[in-house]
């Protein structure tokens, strides 16, 4: 079995990213990165398989600048076989770019199964995945909260996360992709071997700067939202918040 | 933008075992405002097993011409046939816009069909302006602290529409003396993608919808050690119970059919008081009707405070304590 995971390198969202200058991405300078939290979870489901189906060789792939080799780097010592930069330094590309580069590449490398996770974290368009699938004319399914892998029969049977938490049930024939959704297991930690086997390796490279221009995301610009005017922040120390925020509650009736 | 066929603009509108899910129809408000009160030139899009006859309600009572759209893979959300049906409407009408609710399956058909087609692809649409340089799409980006907005520029657009964003008003009615039904067929092309069933997730039984106060906790509270904390803050309210963000059940610090937002439960309380919670878009689309909304989280940029009545900037693990302790002394 031929496994290969997509993962994103996105800025941390906790820190509080200021908008560059021209509006198109946020200043990098105090910014950390690291990997989609989504495809955490959709590489943990790829290492899982591994360990369950003897033979299966895992690939991690991921497109955008240099700086991105750190969440493949992460890949290798979590167990992946090997890995794949992409390198653009056009940044950011759109899903369509992202697509078009990871399809071009999976399209000559036979996998079985391609996995993604269900969005990034900074972009938030649930695109990527479904948009690679069709170019490499394979079944998608999306939010996957379980996947079950028939490899005799070459089918894969994924429970699928809707709104409202309601569950479908899928299969999907081998080649497939999929995307997968938060909880769905629990991504591991590195274990020291698998950092010390990291280290032999290293991402093979391929220039992605072959897209030029034609797909160039449309004009856009990035801003702020707008401030709440309707919310009212409460101030003081500690002990006055707490205690106007009491009084707005027994006034509303609501404490007992 | 512009188009020479019959439609404009083609809205998908949602259904599940034949049924029609109708916030869906908030796609008809949204078009309104992209073509500035005018819904002449919009086909709706119904699929389903058997749906012509909903197709007839809906015609009537909403008087937009339809395409139904029937098949056996429809009986469940099937994006896959989805893609297939938008690509026979895109070769018959090549309408300017095509627009779906945003959810997860949509996605994954609009930006398959985009990609075919090479159509300009946008999810999660909350926002719509005319500009000097033309129509601007707003969407969501950073867990919603920061915006993108999107100059249209392509003359066609696939795009998902965020439920709740364009609200359907009673003078939005396009009255139309005849409405049009149209059976559209698909291939019956053998594909690799099959729904085999639906289900409610076995752990989504609770009490949050009938509960007067919702407490959330978020990942902000730290550690499951400190879920106490948020449990002994619902029983100082009648009525109340304890909701999570999707992180704090995907730690398994609390099961889901705690969770509140897009892919939990949507809920609307008395109050709804976020402890730690950093406000993701899915989790405000969930909560963000709730009558009075209180938030306490430490960073001022939390993108829950775009919603709350109330806003309390301080650390939960060193407010909360303080706060239960206020109340109990008075309490006294």
């Amino acid at each position: 079995m031929k496994i290969l995971v997509c993962i994103k390198q996105v800025p941390d969202i906790e820190s509080n990213p200021e908008i560059r200058c021209d509006s198109l991405w946020i200043k990098e300078d105090n910014i950390a990165f690291r990997m989609n939290r989504y495809d955490e979870y959709a590489l943990e489901e790829a290492l899982l398989i591994k360990e369950t189906i003897p033979g299966t060789t895992l690939d991690v792939i991921t497109a955008g600048p240099e700086r991105a080799s750190s969440v493949l780097i992460k890949g290798l010592e979590k167990g992946a076989d090997n890995a794949v930069m992409i390198i653009c330094e056009r940044y950011p590309l759109s899903s369509y770019e992202t697509a078009l580069l990871i399809s071009n590449y999976a399209s000559d490398n036979n996998y079985d199964i391609i996995f993604a996770g269900v969005m990034s974290e900074d972009a938030m368009q649930c695109t990527t995945g479904p948009m690679i699938a069709s170019l490499l004319s394979i079944p998608c399914v999306v939010s996957s909260v379980k996947t079950s892998v028939d490899y005799e029969e070459k089918i894969i049977t994924v429970e699928s996360e809707l709104e409202g938490g309601i569950i479908e049930t899928v299969t999907l024939s081998i080649p497939c992709l999929i995307t997968v959704q938060t909880g769905i297991n629990q991504p591991r930690y590195p274990s020291l071997s698998g950092k010390m086997r990291a280290k032999g390796l290293k991402p093979s490279v391929i220039d992605g700067e072959y897209l030029k221009s034609g797909f160039n995301k449309s004009d856009y610009k990035l801003g702020y939202p707008d401030s709440n005017v309707n919310g009212v922040t409460i101030t003081g120390t500690s002990e006055e918040k707490a205690v106007k925020l009491l009084e707005i509650l027994h006034e509303r009736g609501l404490l007992l | 933008m512009n188009s020479s066929g019959r439609y404009k603009a083609i809205a998908v509108i949602d259904t599940i075992e034949d049924k029609i899910l109708h916030q869906s129809l908030e796609l008809t408000a949204f078009i309104n405002q992209i073509y500035q009160g005018s819904t002449s030139g919009l086909l709706l899009v119904v699929t389903g097993r058997n749906i012509i006859e909903e197709c007839r309600i809906l015609a009537d009572k909403s008087g937009f011409d339809i395409a139904a759209v029937e098949h056996n893979g429809f009986y469940y959300p099937n994006p896959d046939l989805l893609v297939k049906t938008l690509n026979v409407l895109h070769e018959k009408y090549r309408p300017e816009i095509f627009c779906l609710t945003n959810t997860i399956r949509n996605c994954s058909a609009v930006s398959a069909f985009s990609a075919e087609c090479g159509l300009q692809c946008i999810t999660g649409i909350e926002l719509v302006s005319e500009t000097d340089n033309g129509l601007m799409l707003q969407r969501n980006i950073f867990n919603g602290k920061l915006k993108e907005k999107i100059i249209v520029s392509a003359q066609q657009l696939a795009v998902t529409v965020n439920p709740g964003a364009f609200q359907l008003k009673q003078d939005d009615a396009h009255i139309k003396s005849e409405t049009f039904i149209e059976k559209v067929e698909i291939d019956e092309e053998v594909s690799g993608y099959k729904p085999v069933s639906i289900s409610e997730s076995s752990d989504m039984e609770s009490s949050l919808e009938d509960a007067d106060v919702i407490i959330a906790a978020g990942r902000g509270i730290g550690k499951p050690e400190n879920l106490q904390m948020v449990r002994d803050v619902v029983r100082i309210f009648n009525n109340a119970a304890i909701g999570a963000s999707r992180p704090v059940c995907d730690n398994r610090w609390l099961p889901y059919r705690h969770q509140v937002g897009v892919t939990g439960k949507t809920v609307s309380p008395k109050l709804y008081m976020a402890i730690g919670i950093s406000g993701s878009q899915q989790h405000i689309a969930g909560m963000k009707n709730s009558q009075c909304i209180v938030a306490v989280n430490m960073d001022a940029h939390a993108a829950i405070f775009s919603v709350a009545d109330y806003i309390v900037i301080e650390d939960v693990n060193v407010f909360i304590p303080v706060f239960l302790k206020i109340y109990h002394e008075r309490k006294r």
